[in-house]
């Protein structure tokens, strides 16, 4: 018997966990992918937009601021220093702290004019002109810049203009501060950043995880490209040593200023990881619950399969009795039934093949005593000479033939039972055991007749009859005295018919006709007499010789029959070789098809053998 | 079970037809004949009969010797049972028509000619057709022993019932 190498509960199990996790998992891979792109672009759009937005108002501030300061500009290149119009100015302007008109000589900077709201701002001005020196150098006229070197977010923005009326090139300083830019940059919740030409950053979120206050230190190459870029705006992800953005920004349009958003992008897609740690958590559910259900359904499938199994090899083993207890309404009841039904039959055949063959060994059994109730196929009486065949279309068959010496007299018999088989062989055997009580005695033919057949029918009680043909020959006399019941009769040849007989020259014997034997006790069978001359031929036969049908089923007819017996006779003279020529030729007409009917023929020639 | 028997009611007669193969299955005694005056039994379509069928014959006919019997469109397998076995043609019986096969040794063909009381037979004797011919107009012969095959005729068997 074959081993299970793996059990079908675990191919359950497997089936039922890996299917499911691997579809989850490509969803999940597809449903992150499509977020992540979606989230992504959903950013930079809002901070496109956003950028705009943020740029187009801190332009707005600046313009201001520079369009306030050209009357005082205007006054000082008119005056030669700042006057009342530029104090007054100055004084009702809250957001201007300091205003200076700066000078360059010999790569020097110097404050030519100015006025200031307070010392402090003056102070810190004065502070960081060394490295005003170095910005100012490569300013040319009517360019600007700006700078947020201080600590309170006050802007230094610087203008450099050409005095119309000398031709020099003056820079033109403003601090002031803008609370609307410090809430739009600095504020709690902002994102954006607002650089300057050479990348500073002045103004941030100092909340932000952006340490940096140059994006030169960022990602030069992306800072580089979108400052000589002349797209306004744009977006890009961009990557610092561990974090990537998402950096979109936007041209102010003042000062070569540009508003940039960096938003981590591990934080903007935050939400995925949310996704994917419910999923993961999700699937880990799956897992359980799937094992869970593969675990009991296998259990129960492979109970089931396991049960059957089980008796399978039961029946292997020979026992039929054995049956299986499943009650599922699923396939598995369904093989049950099936399975339960086959090992019944199986039985039940089993048993059949057992009586079958008990029977057909009984029926050999009662072949083999009928063959007993013929007698030898060829015999030789000096002055008749006989030959006979028979085959049973079964194992024992109706038919039956016989004759039998009692001084000068030869009894020859030949009878065919109503159907075949074991009743009809019964019959045989009880016309055999009463001929030979009556050939012992001295009885004509209606006699013998007579009681063969009351034996017959004590014997089957009219259920069973046998047609029979009796002739007793007289050795000395050459008559043949013969009684029918309705058997087929007998063909008469005369022995000075040549070797090549017609169809005419056969006589039946048709003279008398009786009842068949078994029909009525009482039938009283006539008899007649024919003589029988040297050479003088019969053909004794039942009706099973007509009735052999060949391998298309077509029957060999009466015509064919008496073709074949005209054919015989050529060796009429030599019963026994007659007899193997039609035997000869009837099986090359059936070619071992099987019989319908028992076949039995036998012939008699009278007169010494030649 | 085989249904091989028709019964039908014509006047003051009973025609009985019969059908295929009479054999061990065919139940005759499903069919009451009693108090039928007149029997006819067309065999026209009867293709075979064995010994069983014949037994039940027997059986289903012989308590009815004294209604008339009519034998009609006997083919060759009724009519060598008629000579062969006692009783099929029971003494109250009368052959009205019956085929006899003709055979051309030529072509091959066979045929059967029905002889019908009164024509091709009568209580004088058989009165054979004068030619029998097969589809290339050779003339075909008889396909029986006729001693053996008209013996019914011939013995006095077939006695006409008034």
């Amino acid at each position: 018997m074959k081993s299970i190498h793996l059990s079908l509960k675990y191919k359950v199990m497997i089936l039922l966990t890996v299917i499911p996790l691997l579809l989850l998992g490509a969803y999940l891979q597809l449903v992150v992918g499509v977020f992540e792109k979606d989230k992504i672009a959903y950013v930079y759009d809002t901070n496109s937009s956003v950028n705009r937005s943020i740029a187009s108002q801190t332009r707005s501030v600046f313009l201001t601021v520079l369009s306030a300061m050209k009357p005082m500009l205007q006054e000082h290149f008119t005056n030669g220093e700042f006057g009342i119009l530029s104090k007054e100015i100055f004084r009702n302007d809250n957001s201007l702290l300091f205003i200076g008109l700066l000078k360059s000589n010999k790569g020097q900077i110097s404050i030519y004019d100015h006025i200031e709201k307070d010392q402090e701002y003056y102070n810190d001005f004065i502070k960081d002109l060394g490295h005003l020196n170095i910005i100012l150098g490569g300013l040319k006229n009517e360019e600007r810049t700006v700078r947020t070197p201080f600590p309170n977010n006050n802007i230094l923005l610087i203008e450099s203009v050409q005095n119309p009326i000398d031709q020099s090139l003056y820079h033109f300083a403003v601090i002031f501060q803008s609370h609307e830019l410090t809430d739009l940059f600095s504020g709690a919740k902002s994102q954006f950043f607002l650089a300057n030409e050479n990348g500073e950053m002045l103004f941030k979120n100092s909340n932000r995880t952006l340490k940096t206050n140059s994006f030169l230190s960022l990602d030069n190459k992306f800072f580089k490209k979108i400052k000589t870029s002349k797209i306004s705006y744009g977006t890009e992800e961009t990557k610092d040593k561990k974090t990537t953005y998402l950096t979109s920004y936007n041209k102010v349009g003042f000062a070569n200023l540009m508003t940039i958003s960096m938003i981590n992008k591990n934080a903007a897609l935050s939400a995925i990881q949310i996704l994917v740690t419910k999923s993961l958590l999700f699937a880990g559910l799956l897992l359980c619950f799937a094992l869970f259900i593969s675990i009991v359904s296998s259990q129960s499938i492979t109970k089931a399969l396991t049960e059957l199994m089980q008796a399978s090899r039961r029946i292997a083993l020979g026992d039929f009795t054995s049956r299986v207890k499943i009650k599922a309404n699923d396939e598995i009841g369904s093989l049950a039934n099936s399975f339960n039904l086959m090992s019944k039959e199986v039985g039940r055949l089993m048993n059949e093949t057992a009586e079958k063959a008990r029977m057909e060994s009984e029926l050999q059994t009662a072949r083999t005593v009928q063959e007993t109730l013929f007698p030898p196929n060829i015999q030789d009486f000096d002055q008749l000479q006989i030959a006979g065949h028979y085959e049973p279309a079964s194992e024992c068959g109706g038919d039956w033939w016989y004759y039998s010496k009692t001084n000068n007299k030869i009894i020859l018999c030949i009878g065919d039972a109503t159907g075949h088989g074991a009743p009809a062989a019964l019959i045989t055997s009880a016309a055999r055991s009463a001929a030979s009580v009556v050939e012992t005695l001295d009885l004509d033919a209606s006699k013998i007749m007579h009681y063969i057949n009351k034996s017959i029918y004590d014997v089957s009680r009219g259920r069973v009859m046998m047609t029979f043909f009796l002739g007793i020959i007289d050795l000395e006399t050459s008559q043949m005295t013969y009684c029918n019941a309705s058997h087929e009769p007998p063909f008469l040849i005369k022995g000075e018919i040549g070797p090549n007989p017609k169809k005419k020259d056969l006589i039946p014997l048709i003279e008398v006709n009786n009842a068949r034997l078994g029909q009525d006790p009482n039938t009283l069978f006539d008899q007649t007499q024919v003589t029988l001359n040297e050479n003088d031929f019969i053909l004794f036969y039942t009706d099973g010789i007509a009735d052999i049908r060949n391998i298309n089923g077509v029957n060999l007819g009466e015509r064919e029959f008496i073709k074949v017996f005209l054919k015989s006779l050529a060796h009429k003279e030599n019963p026994e070789i007659f007899v193997q020529s039609m035997t000869s030729t009837l099986n090359e007409y059936r070619e071992q098809t099987d019989l319908i009917d028992d076949v039995t023929f036998f012939c008699i020639k009278y007169g010494r053998a030649s | 079970m085989k249904n091989n028997v028709m019964l039908k009611n014509e006047g003051d007669k009973v025609v009985v037809k019969l059908l295929g193969v009479l054999d061990e299955e065919v139940t005759f005694a499903a069919y009451s004949l009693n108090g039928a005056p007149n029997i006819v039994f067309d065999f026209s379509d009867v293709k075979g009969i064995n010994s069983c069928g014949i037994r039940e014959w027997i059986r289903w006919i012989g308590p009815h010797s004294k209604v008339a019997m009519v034998y009609k469109n006997c083919p060759k397998i009724i009519v060598d049972q008629i000579n062969m076995v006692d009783g099929f043609l029971p003494s109250n019986g009368f052959v009205e028509s019956f085929y006899v096969p003709y055979y051309s040794n030529e072509t091959d063909e066979e045929k059967h000619i029905l002889f019908s009381y009164g024509q091709e037979f009568s209580e004088n004797g058989i009165h054979y057709p004068t030619q029998v011919l097969d589809s290339k107009n050779n003339p075909m012969d008889i396909d029986v022993i006729e001693s053996k095959y008209f013996r019914f005729l011939q013995k006095g068997l077939n006695k006409k019932v008034s």
